[in-house]
């Protein structure tokens, strides 16, 4: 049986993808593997490496040029590249009995032929990330309702049969990713994998692959049992009694996921985590701690400077742009680099902070007492010990009522301007800092120069004040919302460009009486108070 | 100015020195006897790194000694001190870039033979130890690695020689360690090389290799590029550790661990966590076994051992049914290391769980073989456990509560246990030898008289201390576990009367080594706070529910009076 397997990745998933290879040499020895590598060939790694690979495939080898790839991040990138790849492998392989796409980190246990019969009489196989109900409420949250997010299908795993049907299906899945293959779920897009949501319903030969020994993975474990019937085999690992074929390690690496995960819906169980020990051991041979940390090459300028992703979309939206620049990498005079550091300063000079810097910024962000004060509601939760404290009920309810953790956070302005930056981040998952407005402003707003309250401008107010600015890049300051804050609102420093201290507190009398009285942080404090930001309104008693 | 000579020495022919002096005229001198034992010396001028690996100025000599600090007395024992040092690096064959007196440990710790007259200290460590950094003031050399670099045509910036050869050492695979034997007298400070050129030098040779950081260094940390004072750690830090750990495991056996478990096969879904995370936790070459101690009935024990040698067939697992009248939390432990046949002991408690990183760490402090009595920090997280209709156990929520650093033993004499007994891994020779010493009559915080045992053994081995977690134990608030059992007066009495056996009659330790230690403790008030503070929260919460319980109290006995009148 021919089975013609293709992968795609980074230069950081390359060494998932050789022990891809490995797994299908030792385990499956009739498949041949092709690599669609995105990325250049990283030097750390002997070239004769290479030889795994029955192919090695670029974007330019599939056809797309640079301004296309400047348009999607990296996860963007790899996925995209999938349906002109898999047109392609099915062009080059008219022989092969199956066509496989397989993640760079699926590792093959056992013989993947009974893939085919598993399909029957179907050319498109689509393997679910689940074959069974949560039973618990975490399953639910963590599992469930990330996948109809995400899609019901993972398509770290498709499995095609030659036929009409199939060459049909691959030519539509190729036209919507090269056109369509973003992570935007607002737009009801997930990369590849949300569109083939719709195969089942727009096309014939189907088939839903529901056997527990493909794509085992930490979402999955649920409900399947993983056994090792013999220590150091390999291939003796059963399924529910199935041999396992394919075990799909998403999130392996440096962030751990996978393992977290695993140690909450599979936490008691050694085969398990025997697969996992092995993997990894795999990956370690093939160089991941060195690849792992290498910067993807098309995720940033030639000069080497990160493409922001504002840049990106901005690019993306805009089709004159892609005519005006058709190489948007270059950074040398006329260039799309040149005309956004001319043209949008802000996305250029972003603030990038690292997450222990955010952590202390949150820190210094959130202000408790004022919290407190400002919702009487959650003051009460806490007070009766619904709620540990102001930050547990920030965490777990205040931050998706537009709660403010501070007095210069204004959560209804800035939600609407930061809903076009991620904010998926903001509605799913479990309750966490990372899931709250004030962590997205930490790291996706400020990298966007979206700011929390009107008037006030982060990298202007650095910009401005060059006591801070070097306070800031030596990291005395964690960020410049915190200073004012605490510092500079107090000392009538001027927020932005478009806010005078001096001048509007010889305006007003009432902004000089609330700080004369200590009932305002100073003029920007005052003019807070009174009603004057967007999204807040003159208290009672202000004057 | 630099003088490089050799010594007549049988045993040292092929040690080349380099000393920076302005004179090495000793005559009449402390020194004269190792000055009398020198080869004519050769003057050189320019930097060290210069002479040093420029292939057209310097030798090439199996062993290098270079001596930057004037101020370093070479005694009259130097040599043979020297002589045994090198000897000592052998066990590391070619795997070594350089020695030193005085250096950072992987921990953080700086350890030191030198004495100083400006900064006097005592020398704590008594093995050899890799380093992540090294003084200038003295240093002995690879020869080979030396040709190897000049081969290569490597440079370095004279401002920071001595810390490029450890860091390219390390790139290499080659270790640096400080050797306890190599101890010197100093009449002055040691020599401080942070600064901007040696920054800049270290960025010229490893800033492509470890990009724009911030390593771990004797006088503050060491920054690469554009890393500012206060950067956080980045990748490349733990890409260095990686290195690092990655030089230092060719020169550690492999580690050899029994766990001792004492169970009663009654909370299945924590017992099969701790086994899961034995079994994720291996690394190649390593000989864990789990000794399960149990005393519930023999049939019992072994069907249900039985399950588990099925459920996890890539661990050694060994069941230990110790036959008592009464359930014995001691008895266990005591059965469990009796039946423990590896190198080292270790305890985990059937409901907690093993770090992913702790059997690589603890097998990295077994160094050249040393057998430390490793002490690692233990983590306790606040857990909750759902089962689901179909008798699964989901971990529905854990959440980290406070960790005991490994540090905790420093305080251990204030009469507080700073450690839960599953910080220890110990030596099993240690550990035997010491219970032979002590009876434990009693069951009941024997964590804590465990742990004073071993640390007032008068052949206690080095103690590494090793601020990664070995074990994370398991908190369930109002469910099967003893941490949080409200009635703790059993607890009190039976480590009243552990006390009484340990520094009664006993001959465990002698009175005066007690009052040394309680005397030691005394001075040291911090880490009584820092327990204080970490356990604050416990003790608000413990009262809080004394004070419900009063109260529930309170209201019974007014209802009671109410219905009487």
């Amino acid at each position: 049986m021919r089975i013609a397997i293709y992968t795609s990745c980074a230069a950081n998933y390359l060494a998932k993808a050789l022990a891809l290879a490995e797994g299908l040499k030792r385990n499956s020895p009739g498949a041949t593997l092709t690599l669609c590598l995105c990325d250049c060939w990283p030097a750390s790694v002997d070239p004769s490496a290479a030889e795994a690979f029955a192919a090695v495939w670029s974007p330019e080898d599939l056809g797309f040029d640079k301004g296309w790839i400047f348009q999607h991040n990296v996860m963007e990138l790899c996925t995209a590249v999938k349906g002109r790849g898999l047109v392609r492998l099915m062009q080059e392989n008219p022989d092969a009995d199956l066509y496989l796409y397989l993640d760079p980190d699926v590792y093959v246990y056992n013989d993947l032929a009974p893939i085919v019969d598993y399909m029957g009489e179907a050319e498109i196989g689509l393997v679910p990330h689940i074959l069974s109900p949560e039973e618990s409420d975490i399953g639910v949250q963590l599992t469930e309702m990330s996948v109809t997010e995400h899609g019901i299908y993972n398509l770290g795993h498709l499995a095609i049969r030659p036929g009409e049907n199939a060459r049909r299906f691959a030519a539509w899945w190729a036209a919507r990713l090269d056109r369509y293959c973003f992570d935007d779920k607002e737009a009801g897009l997930f990369t590849d994998q949300r569109w083939v949501d719709l195969a089942p319903a727009i096309f014939d030969g189907v088939k839903v692959l529901r056997v527990p020994n493909l794509d085992v993975a930490s979402w999955n474990l649920f409900g399947r049992e993983i056994r090792q019937k013999k220590a150091g085999n390999e291939r003796s690992f059963t399924v529910s009694g199935w041999p396992l074929l394919t075990y799909h390690f998403s999130g392996t690496g440096p962030t751990g996921t996978h393992r977290r995960v695993r140690e909450i819906f599979d936490p008691g169980n050694g085969a398990t985590a025997e697969i996992e020990r092995l993997y990894e051991q795999r990956i370690a041979k093939h160089g991941q701690a060195y690849l792992s940390r290498t910067p993807p090459l098309w995720d940033s300028f030639d000069n080497g400077k990160p493409i922001p992703a504002e840049a990106r979309k901005l690019y993306r939206r805009h089709p004159d742009l892609q005519n005006a620049f058709s190489d948007p990498y270059l950074t040398e005079n006329d260039s799309y680099y040149s005309w956004l550091t001319q043209n949008r300063p802000a996305l250029m000079s972003a603030i990038r902070l690292s997450p222990p810097r955010a952590r202390q910024a949150f820190q210094e962000l959130f202000d408790e007492q004022f919290y407190l004060a400002s919702h009487p509601d959650a003051s009460e939760a806490v007070g009766t010990g619904k709620f540990a404290n102001a930050l547990d009920h920030y965490i777990r309810i205040g931050s998706r009522l537009n709660y403010d953790p501070n007095e210069f956070f204004v959560s209804t302005y800035y939600r609407e301007r930061a809903k076009h930056h991620d904010s998926y981040l903001l509605e799913s998952g479990r309750y966490s800092i990372e899931r709250t407005l004030l962590w997205h402003y930490l790291t996706v707003g400020l990298a966007n120069g979206v700011e929390p309250i009107e008037f006030f401008d982060s990298n202007w107010y650095l910009r401005e004040h060059a006591d801070l600015e070097v306070a800031f890049r030596i990291g005395q300051l964690t960020v410049p919302l915190a200073h004012y804050l605490h510092f500079g609102a107090h000392e009538n420093r001027n927020p932005g460009p478009g806010f005078n201290a001096t001048r509007y507190l010889s305006d007003v009398p009432e902004a000089r009486r609330l700080v004369e009285s200590r009932r305002a942080r100073g003029a920007f404090g005052a003019f807070v108070r009174l009603g004057n930001v967007e999204g807040r309104v003159n208290a009672p008693g202000n004057g | 100015m630099w003088h490089s000579f050799s010594v007549r020495n049988p045993g040292l022919s092929r040690v080349l020195f380099f000393v920076s002096r302005t004179s090495l005229d000793a005559t009449g001198d402390l020194e004269y006897g190792f000055f009398s034992a020198t080869t004519a010396p050769v003057r050189h001028t320019g930097s060290l790194a210069g002479i040093l690996l420029d292939p057209a100025v310097a030798e090439s000599f199996p062993v290098i000694v270079t001596v930057r600090n004037p101020s370093i007395v070479f005694d009259g024992e130097f040599l043979d001190r020297l002589k045994a040092a090198l000897d000592s690096l052998e066990a590391l064959g070619d795997g070594w870039s350089v020695a030193t007196p005085h250096g950072l440990s992987r921990n953080g710790e700086v350890v030191s033979s030198v004495y100083s007259a400006v900064s006097p200290a005592l020398p704590t460590m008594r093995s050899a130890q890799p380093v992540v950094d090294v003084a200038a003031d003295l240093l002995v050399i690879n020869g080979a690695f030396i040709d190897a670099l000049r081969a290569g045509h490597v440079t370095f910036a004279d401002a920071c020689l001595e810390q490029a050869l450890l860091i390219r050492g390390y790139l290499d695979g080659r270790v640096g360690v400080f050797l306890p034997g190599l101890a010197v007298p100093m009449t002055g400070p040691f020599l401080a090389w942070a600064g901007p050129s040696a920054s800049d030098g270290l960025d010229a040779a490893f800033g492509k290799a470890l990009g724009d950081d911030a390593l771990p260094g004797l006088f503050g940390p060491v920054r690469f590029g554009k890393a500012s004072p206060a950067s956080p750690p980045g990748a490349n830090q733990a890409y260095f550790a990686d290195l690092v750990a990655g030089a230092i495991r060719h020169h550690c056996p492999p580690l050899s661990l029994s766990l001792v478990t004492r169970t009663r096969f009654n909370r299945p879904h924590l017992l099969n966590r701790m086994l899961t995370s034995v079994t994720r936790s291996r690394v190649d070459g390593t000989a864990v076994e789990v000794v399960l101690s149990t005393d519930i009935a023999t049939r019992e024990a072994q069907e249900q051992f039985r399950a588990l040698k099925k459920l996890f067939p890539s661990i050694d697992l060994r069941l230990q049914i110790n036959e008592r009248h009464e359930h014995s939390r001691i008895g266990n432990l005591l059965g469990g290391i009796a039946a423990a046949t590896r190198d080292f002991v270790a305890f985990v408690d059937d409901d907690d769980y093993v770090d992913l990183a702790a059997f690589g760490e603890i097998a990295l402090a077994t160094f050249m073989g040393t057998q430390p009595l490793v002490l690692m920090a233990n983590v306790v997280h606040e857990e909750e456990w759902s089962s689901t209709p179909s008798g699964r156990y989901v971990l529905a929520r854990s959440t980290t509560k406070h960790t005991y650093p490994p540090g905790g033993w420093r305080s251990m004499f204030n009469g507080v246990n700073q450690l839960p007994i599953s910080a220890m891994i110990m030596p099993r020779a240690t550990l035997q030898r010491r219970l032979e010493a002590f009876e434990f009559r009693h069951d009941l915080s024997e964590d804590y008289i465990l742990i004073l045992l071993l640390l007032t053994d008068p052949a206690l081995p080095p103690i590494a201390e090793v601020p990664s977690t070995f074990v994370h134990i398991s908190s369930r608030v109002g469910q099967d576990n003893t941490i949080t059992m409200t009635d703790r007066r059993p607890w009190v009495q039976d480590i009243t009367c552990f006390l009484a056996d340990l520094l009664g009659d006993s001959a465990v330790a002698g009175p005066g080594v007690w009052q040394f230690l309680r005397g030691l403790t005394e001075q040291s008030r911090t880490p009584r706070e820092d327990l204080v503070q970490r356990n604050l929260q416990e003790v608000v919460l413990r009262q809080r529910r004394d004070i419900g319980l009063l109260t529930r109290e309170i209201r019974r006995l007014t209802d009671l009076l109410g219905a009487q009148e």
